[in-house]
């Protein structure tokens, strides 16, 4: 059909925004359809009037004459249908309210349990153990390498939430709609449910942005950017080989493999037992039957690498932490520990062999519930160390020693150990230090020995013992600066060796026990330097902070 | 009754009804084509805007069904047909009219005789 002339469609247009202002104490839906029905009927009649030879302007006075004034015209209508605000009274307004509330509410409710159950069903699959330890990992999964080359790595849960966003809007109006329509009809009609279809089935199409829609949708739109953005943010989406961050390349089980066992990797452990970490698996001293064997497979079935983990067949929970979860991500590994295990007299036969590759730069979280350790870090490349031992009678950490490897260590960022019970000898000598941090030491009740600090060469030293005796071997290789050592004793001793070739300022408190600084004894605290120290290049800036125990300080022996 | 005019439009107003399920028993029709019957009916030409608040009330009671369909040569048409419901209701319209005509008639013919 030819469009109306210029004149003939504002005549029509204006006639239609009167009528529509007078017709509003129809529910839009009706608004809508008798606009829409009178411009159907105008428009039959301009081509009717067009084929008999009249002029648009002509047809459309005449039609619009027929229907009389817009107002005159709306009161026909107005009268047969409910009006929302004349007609429904104050009780059924609020309830009116409260039941679209209440829907939307619902809707969200019910969103929430969907988001729930597709998120539980996707952690599932990709392996995450929320319902228990399951074997597997994703991290390393990427989902597209094709679209985004190797430098990013999307995790199965990421990439379900993604889809859920648009899930998401499309379910919450689609239901809310259909919910408040439900309710007009029931407020216009109170007809039955047949004809309730029917109105839905007619009322389609007939959507308006009124402000409230435009604000409601802008409301959501915003939660679940929000939404987005929490998931963009927690995906921590790293670059896994800077040189080829832009190639695509498609997937292959070696290039997973090798993406695997050339990431920086956390590993947290959770052991009963005696324990020893070496870094060669060809150590002969260890009898084969006692290995922990990590096996690191891919299957492409479930897309992730699986690992596996056995002593004396016995297969451990290894519950992979992905990212998103607050937690950093990485590996827990627990043995399921029987009753035996529990009590003390078993410990010691309860022995863990650990065998970490010096290829890996480890992030080392382990937990020693129980016996004593022989921790020997040498050769391996440890980045973050978080020890946290328990009970035993002697733990012994070495960073070089048995299997050498001095200077193999890319860098120790930082460094916490806690001891509760058992005597701690901690040996730093070889540890080549490139970028030194932080090194926390808390023991409590056993005592606490620290051999060549310098060769670990932190910038911040804290050292906390409650009853023990603590013997600190400053010796090694410091780097020019200042350090800031901080001690802390309680009821403990506390021996410090000072080597000649550094200076050394103390601030020493000293509550109840007695200080003796080169052989000179204090009583309660003192201020020192050692000579030379405002124009030395390395130098320690001590503060020991004692309550009942002695401080006593020598020079070390070279 | 103010005038004759009135009267007329609100004879023809109570009869559009009867004459619209008439009209949608047997057939689909759209408002322009009742409208046009209606309008140009000698004898019975109702205001264009009588036809469509009508149909809109028949359809909310259910007398009638609708559905707009798209046409090829010009605008979108919203058809509308008689339901059981809709027949039903005819059936006792047209029972009506018919015994009230009667009885007009009668009164009609009988001032007829007296004058």
């Amino acid at each position: 059909m030819e469009p109306l002339s210029k004149n003939a469609s504002e005549r029509l247009e204006l006639y239609e925004r009167e009528l529509r202002e007078n017709l509003k104490g129809l529910a839009p839906v009706e608004r809508d359809e008798a606009v829409r029905e009178l411009r159907a009927h105008v428009l039959e009649a301009v081509e009717a009037g067009r084929q008999a030879g009249k002029s648009d302007d002509e047809v459309i006075e005449h039609v619009l004459r027929g229907f009389g004034n817009p107002s005159d015209y709306a009161s026909e209508y107005v009268p047969i249908g409910k009006s929302e605000p004349s007609e429904l009274g104050v009780l059924d307004r609020v309830i009116l309210f409260s039941v679209k509330g209440a829907a939307k509410l619902w809707v969200a409710f019910i969103l929430g349990l969907i988001y729930f159950g597709i998120f539980a069903f996707a952690y599932l699959m990709s392996g995450v153990g929320v319902f228990g330890g399951v074997v597997t990992i994703i991290y390393y999964s990427n989902l597209f390498p094709q679209f985004f080359g190797s430098s990013f790595s999307i995790g199965v849960p990421e990439f379900i939430g993604f889809l859920l966003i648009p899930m998401g809007i499309a379910g919450f109006y689609l239901t809310t709609r259909l919910l408040i329509k439900v309710i007009r009809f029931h407020y216009y009609y109170r007809s039955s449910p047949r004809k309730l279809f029917a109105y839905l089935k007619e009322s389609r199409g007939t959507k308006r942005w009124t402000a409230w829609r435009i604000i409601d949708i802008a409301a959501v739109l915003t939660i679940l950017v929000a939404f987005a953005i929490g998931m963009i943010t927690q995906s921590q989406f790293e670059v896994v080989e800077a040189g080829e961050a832009r190639r695509i390349e498609p997937i292959t089980k070696e290039s997973h493999i090798a993406r695997l066992s050339a990431k920086e990797a956390d590993i947290r452990l959770k052991l009963f037992g005696t324990i020893d970490i070496n870094t060669d698996v060809t150590t002969g001293s260890i009898p084969p039957a006692e290995l922990v064997k990590f096996t690191s497979t891919y299957n492409y079935d479930i897309l992730r690498p699986v690992l596996e983990v056995k002593r004396h067949n016995q297969k451990a929970d290894v519950l992979y932490v992905p990212r998103g979860f607050g937690k950093r991500p990485g590996i827990d590994i627990s043995f399921p520990h029987s009753f035996p295990d529990m009590q003390a007299n078993a410990l010691k036969d309860n022995k863990h062999n650990i065998l970490l590759s010096p290829a890996v730069v480890w992030n080392l979280s382990l937990e020693s519930l129980g016996g004593d350790a022989d921790i020997n870090l040498s050769g391996l490349k440890i980045k973050d160390l978080n020890l946290d031992l328990l009970s035993g009678d002697k733990k012994v950490i070495r960073f070089s020693g048995a299997g050498g490897g001095q200077g193999q260590r890319e860098s120790l960022a930082s460094a916490s150990i806690e001891n509760m019970h058992g005597a701690l000898d901690i040996d730093f000598r070889g540890l080549g230090n490139e970028n030194p941090s932080r090194i926390d030491i808390d023991a409590y009740t056993s005592p606490l020995v620290l051999r060549s600090v310098g060769d670990a060469d932190p910038k911040e030293l804290d050292v906390n013992c409650f009853s023990s005796d603590a013997n600190i071997y400053f010796n090694g290789n410091w780097s020019n600066g200042v350090k800031q050592i901080t001690l802390d004793a309680f009821s403990g001793d506390m021996v410090i060796y000072i080597p000649k070739d550094v200076a050394a300022k103390f601030s020493i408190e000293n509550f109840a026990g007695n200080t003796e600084l080169f052989d000179i004894k204090f009583e309660g605290g003192v201020e020192y330097k050692t000579p030379g120290f405002d124009t030395a290049e390395k130098k320690l800036d001590i503060r020991i902070k004692a309550h009942s125990g002695d401080v006593r300080i020598h020079y070390a022996k070279p | 009754m103010a005038n004759g005019g009135n009267w007329d439009a609100q004879l023809k107003k109570g009869l559009v009804e009867l004459c619209i399920l008439a009209m949608t028993v047997k057939k689909e029709r759209y408002g322009y084509e009742l409208t046009s019957a209606l309008s140009s009916a000698d004898g019975f030409s109702v205001p264009e805007g009588t036809v469509y608040p009508v149909l809109r009330r028949l359809a909310a009671d259910g007398l009638l069904e609708s559905r707009w369909e798209e046409s090829n040569s010009g605008p979108p048409r919203k058809y509308y047909r008689a339901t059981p419901k809709g027949v039903a209701l005819l059936d006792k319209l047209i029972s009506q009219w018919r015994v009230t005509t009667i009885a007009v008639d009668r009164f009609i013919n009988g001032i007829d005789q007296e004058v």
